[in-house]
């Protein structure tokens, strides 16, 4: 290889860590908004679901809201558009919780759009035609619903 | 009043849309001859008595949910063993109608001298000496006996896993916001009255709904093992 080549990849190289190091630089300081932003509600919540769930708790904690069972905050997966469209927290025994990955959303609209239906389901599959029609969790149940406002 | 009507119209139009969605699995279910997820059960439970033949007599039989609790076997006080039955399942019926009792009230006791399986206060059944001959045992032990199958059945019912629909209402506001279907174990779902939802954000730009089942309106009193797996809410 001559010798501009290997400059202009090695330029190429480090431009491109540079961008991902600033993406990431972005994402360490904290902002939801650019994660989603950036790299999709799916690492958005895989990222800061924990927090989301802290926080959730915390909430429940305040209002003297007993909680029972585990929690976990995991990505919403639209039937209709097949892509995530948010994220739920979900709670139910603790061998349950741990095996759900995300819960499918299906969305029926009536009254001109004025009402809107969401039957949700948790799977244990990021591919809910993997799941569905078979959910099987039945005691997991949604406890909030996470809308990211980006 | 109009106003009351205009929201009326749309929440009615949730609860059908609910109710259509949560047939619709359940027909999945029939065809995957797996039990259903937005469950279809009712919300008391049912007691029922049925008239059978053994060894070529009438027998009336009292069941609980699916689960026989007590074989009449013989006619007393003018009644065929059938009718009995039908006797005491209304009897039963109505003692689970009154106010659900805990699995410990239901006990054997002693009435006029005979053996009884009774619920607080209330006779249910008769232990005669009759049905402990055909049994094998003596009145005490099949009292005994009516009362465990009973409780047994009973416990598995409270258990069983139902859903309802209850209105989301915000907390401390008492604004009505919408419907839910919430699931859970009979003994719980029953408690439950609204869907209490709470709202916050977290780092400005996530909006984040929670949703309570409730007891009453003016509190936050959790049922425990209840949860939401599908709700309506209405643009206002």
């Amino acid at each position: 290889m001559s010798r501009r080549r290997q400059l202009a990849a090695a330029l190429v190289a480090a431009l491109a860590l540079g961008t991902a190091g600033a993406r990431a630089a972005k994402i360490d300081l904290g902002s939801i908004g650019d994660a989603v932003k950036i790299m999709g509600i799916g690492f958005a919540v895989k990222t800061f679901g924990g927090q989301i769930n802290q926080a959730i708790n915390t909430v429940l904690m305040q209002n003297n809201i007993e909680r029972h069972g585990a929690t976990k905050v995991v990505p919403i997966l639209s039937v209709g558009q097949g892509a995530y469209i948010g994220a739920a927290q979900v709670t139910g025994p603790e061998n349950e919780v741990a095996q759900v990955q995300a819960v499918v959303q299906g969305e029926v609209t009536a009254s001109g759009g004025q009402v809107r239906f969401n039957a949700l389901v948790p799977v244990d599959s990021i591919n809910p035609f993997q799941s569905l029609p078979k959910p099987k969790f039945k005691g997991v149940g949604i406890t909030a619903i996470i809308d990211f406002n980006v | 009043m109009n106003r009351r009507k205009a929201i009326a119209l749309p929440l009615g139009v949730i609860g059908l849309a609910l109710l259509l969605v949560a047939a619709l699995p359940s027909q999945t279910r029939r065809a995957a001859a797996q039990e259903d997820w937005f469950t279809s059960e009712p919300e008391e439970i049912q007691v029922t008595s049925r008239a059978q033949e053994l060894g070529g007599l009438p027998v009336g039989e009292v069941l609980l949910g699916e689960s026989v609790v007590t074989r009449i076997r013989s006619a007393a006080g003018g009644k065929t063993a059938p009718q009995r039955a039908e006797t005491a399942a209304a009897r039963l019926s109505g003692v689970l109608r009154a106010g659900s009792p805990a699995p410990e009230e239901f006990r054997v006791a002693q009435m006029n001298g005979q053996y009884v399986v009774a619920v607080r206060d209330e006779l249910i059944v008769t232990a005669d000496t009759y049905h402990a001959q055909v049994n094998g045992t003596t009145p005490v032990k099949l009292a005994t006996q009516w009362r465990d199958n009973l409780v047994q059945a009973y416990r598995r019912e409270l258990d069983r896993p139902i859903g309802k629909i209850c209105p989301i209402v915000s907390v401390g506001k008492g604004t009505r916001l919408g419907l839910a279907h919430i699931t859970g174990p009979r003994s719980q779902v029953h408690k439950a009255q609204f869907v209490g939802q709470l709202e916050t954000t977290f780092q400005k730009s996530v909006r984040i709904r929670i949703f309570v089942p409730i007891k009453a309106q003016d509190g936050v009193d959790r049922v425990p093992q209840v949860n939401v797996n599908a709700y309506a809410d209405l643009k206002m």
